[in-house]
């Protein structure tokens, strides 16, 4: 793209850095062009077949495409698992939790990056290894704890549950943007007489947003994903996950790769749309930290 | 595709998780004390309340007869309400036993049979001591006892002591054929593990082989229906119940033949191209579409080859030898935690009932005490056919990942790198030194 861009400016004395950057931006262009194929393929490969009947996929294959597409399997699977009680709930989780987290890793980050406590390379290191813990080890501890406060099987035991364990990570994100913050801003907003609080809520907030958008926009994707600790922490349909739904269509040896792509399907689509919406602010957090 | 990722990954850490979970619910047992919970079995007035009930079988004979069987409980009892949900297979194996022990815990519930799920939870307390409305129903008579010992466990292992949970339907591996095909070429079903070799040669003579799923569940039930070709009850016994050690050496009749034979069909080229990644699905597709004419396959299969299998007519034969792979079903439970053990006692003797029995058989399913006058599914003919002259003979050998939690993904990569390179000494040692080393 950026190739592109600058084409116009070329001059006759640049003749042979033109032709590199051709041949260059080229290659780039190659590269990515197998690299979106790659990529798009599964998405391929859940649609086709999502929607064809189970007789063409027996007799065509996986990779043929279907001649008399259905959407029998989708809305079969819509109503099998009561979909939308699932999405309801995983919009739930994966709304609630980024907000949760967002909140946290930004006060403590601020007052790690910016407030400079003392032993904050240590707190940091904590941190990282809270969250390279495996869930597998947590979900026992968990279970037990959801149970004595009276939140086993229930939605915002997975809210709270996300929404902490995750603000490690955003902390330690968060506390390396901050370290970088701009000490200027910081000693002119001091002069004129701000506090700590106004400061964070002032000047540092309004200044981060993007960074934090772009946060919130990958723990969605992360929480819309989970699967371990939802499945131990939540027994009843009603209360279960897009994640978990997934798995109606796999029994101990049989599975119905139709239904199963329509399960695929179903379940990340959401996730995709959220992406497509929020890719401005993807984009624009990262543009903003390149620019400093 | 995403999901199949997560899946992938996560069921790797099942046994993981199965452990732990097991673990930390046999700790609890210990703190709570009563790990014997017996049941008492008095006839209560007319039942009240919620009755949850709960299973994972989605679109088989089993999940339509039961859903017969609690409409008539409904209809009985009028006061009960019934609150059904559908769970899955993989639910139940990772998160069981967190379930049996919360007040979320079911009234009634179909659950894995095995030491690793039904056998820790009978152990940590989690499940009903059935006993008492074993007697009371007959159940102990009216099943035989190679059906029964599914749900009996002992200090958490399977086979003896008492009852916690009942199997009502049962399974097993035999050959599926293409009957259109065989007649065509002048194929018959082989009787004899030399006839088995002589078919596979001939397929092999006319371009031919059957499908198998290398990479997936069916080597690993290839490979057990091989070794217990030779086998015997007792051999049985010592493998699943530890009774004397097992012999893993290459000279021995069961394993050791198995991975000889493996290595030696694969030399003769009697596999699919590319055999050790081919996965299940595209296996039972590949015969479903008359590609290959022969698979090896559970019971599982039978509903799902009968609808897909348009283009020709297919037929069954045992794996010729002595033992067959299989077992009774998975098990109906009640939950320690149970607050309607009556009816769910009672609703498990429905499901026992010749009526419904023979309703699972004419869905496609494979019953415990039909009436085999009374069968008119073909399908249900053709399986229960094989089916009965298994348990009448007694040569129900059950599944080879049983005995030691784990042992299903050990066999599975063992037996996807004996397809690929043939190394019979590697495979054994691999088999033999897991069950060693995490035998109890």
């Amino acid at each position: 793209m950026s190739a592109e861009v600058e084409a116009p400016q070329i001059h006759a004395s640049d003749k042979v850095e033109l032709k590199k950057k051709t041949f260059a931006s080229w290659v780039i262009f190659a590269v990515l062009a197998i690299v979106v194929v790659f990529w798009l393929f599964p998405f391929w490969m859940a649609i086709i077949n999502a929607v064809k009947p189970q007789a063409e996929f027996v007799n065509n294959g996986v990779l043929a495409l279907p001649q008399h597409p259905t959407l029998s399997h989708i809305t079969k699977f819509w109503s099998d698992v009561n979909f939308s009680k699932k999405l309801t709930n995983s919009i739930i989780v994966s709304v609630w939790a980024p907000l949760i987290t967002v909140a946290l890793s930004f006060m403590s980050a601020y007052a790690i990056g910016i407030g400079k406590v003392r032993g904050r390379t240590w707190i940091l290191a904590l941190f990282m290894i809270a969250f390279t813990i495996p869930q597998e080890a947590l979900v026992y501890p968990l279970y037990i704890a959801a149970k004595k406060i009276h939140l086993y099987d229930n939605l915002w035991s997975i809210v709270i549950i996300f929404g902490v364990l995750q603000s490690a990570f955003g902390t330690y994100l968060l506390s390396s943007v901050l370290a970088e913050f701009p000490e200027e801003i910081l000693e002119a907003a001091k002069i004129d007489g701000a506090g700590s609080f106004k400061i964070l809520w002032r000047i540092v907030l309004p200044l981060l947003t993007p960074t934090l958008l772009v946060l919130a926009t990958f723990l969605f994707i992360w929480d819309w994903n989970e699967f371990l600790i939802p499945l131990v922490l939540l027994p009843s349909n009603d209360n279960q996950t897009v994640a978990l739904s997934m798995a109606y269509t796999t029994g101990q040896w049989t599975s119905e790769p139709t239904a199963r792509a329509a399960a695929a399907l179903l379940g990340a689509l959401p996730s995709i749309l959220f992406f497509l919406v929020f890719q401005r602010t993807l984009m624009r957090g990262v543009t903003m930290g390149a620019v400093k | 595709m995403r999901n199949e990722s997560i899946k992938g990954r996560k069921a790797s850490k099942v046994a993981k998780v199965a452990a732990l979970a097991a673990a930390a619910a046999l700790a609890l047992a210990g703190c709570g004390g009563s790990s014997s919970d017996t049941a008492s079995a008095t006839a209560n007035a007319e039942p009240t309340g919620d009755f949850k009930v709960w299973w994972y079988e989605k679109d088989t004979a089993m999940a339509t007869t039961w859903a017969a069987a609690l409409d008539e409980l409904k209809a009985k009892y009028p006061k009960v309400t019934v609150k059904f949900e559908l769970k899955t297979w993989d639910q139940i194996q990772k998160a069981g036993n967190a379930i049996l022990d919360s007040d979320q815990a079911p009234d009634l519930a179909e659950w894995n049979k095995g030491n690793a799920t039904a056998g820790s939870a009978s152990q940590a307390g989690l499940l009903t001591n059935l006993d008492d409305y074993a007697k009371k129903y007959g159940w102990d008579t009216k099943l035989p006892e190679s059906a029964l010992l599914y749900g009996r466990y002992t200090d958490g292992l399977m086979g003896k002591g008492s009852i916690y949970g009942l199997s009502t339907y049962g399974e097993y591996v035999s050959w599926f054929y293409n009957q259109d095909y065989f007649t065509k070429e002048g194929l018959k079903a082989p009787t004899t593990p030399a006839e088995l070799d002589a078919l596979l040669a001939a397929l092999k003579a006319k371009g031919q082989t059957m499908a198998l799923g290398g990479g997936d569940y069916q080597i690993v039930h290839l490979a057990y229906a091989l070794a217990l070709v030779n086998a015997d009850q007792q051999w049985v016994n010592d493998f699943q119940f530890f009774e004397n050690p097992v012999d893993f050496s290459a000279a021995s009749k069961e394993w050791g033949a198995a991975a000889a034979k493996i290595a030696d069909w694969k030399a003769k080229g009697y596999f699919p191209a590319k055999v050790s990644g081919i996965k299940a699905d595209t296996a039972v597709a590949d015969f479903e579409s008359g590609k290959n004419p022969l698979i090896l396959g559970g019971t599982w299969l039978d509903d799902g080859i009968q609808k897909s299998t348009t283009k020709f007519k297919w037929g069954k034969f045992q794996n010729p030898g002595n033992l067959s792979v299989g077992s009774a079903g998975n098990l109906l439970v009640i939950p320690s935690k149970s607050k309607q053990k009556d009816l769910a006692a009672e609703f498990i003797d429905m499901i026992l009932s010749t009526k419904y029995q023979n309703m699972l058989g004419n869905n496609g399913g494979l019953p415990l005490l039909a009436d085999q006058s009374a069968l008119t599914n073909e399908v249900t003919v053709k399986s229960y056919a094989v089916f009965d002259n298994i348990v009448k003979n007694n040569q129900l050998g059950m599944y080879p990942d049983w005995p030691v939690p784990g042992y299903y993904e050990t066999q599975l990569a063992a037996g996807t790198k004996l397809l690929s390179d043939g190394d019979t000494a590697a495979y054994l040692k691999t088999l033999g030194d897991f069950y060693e080393q995490n035998k109890p």
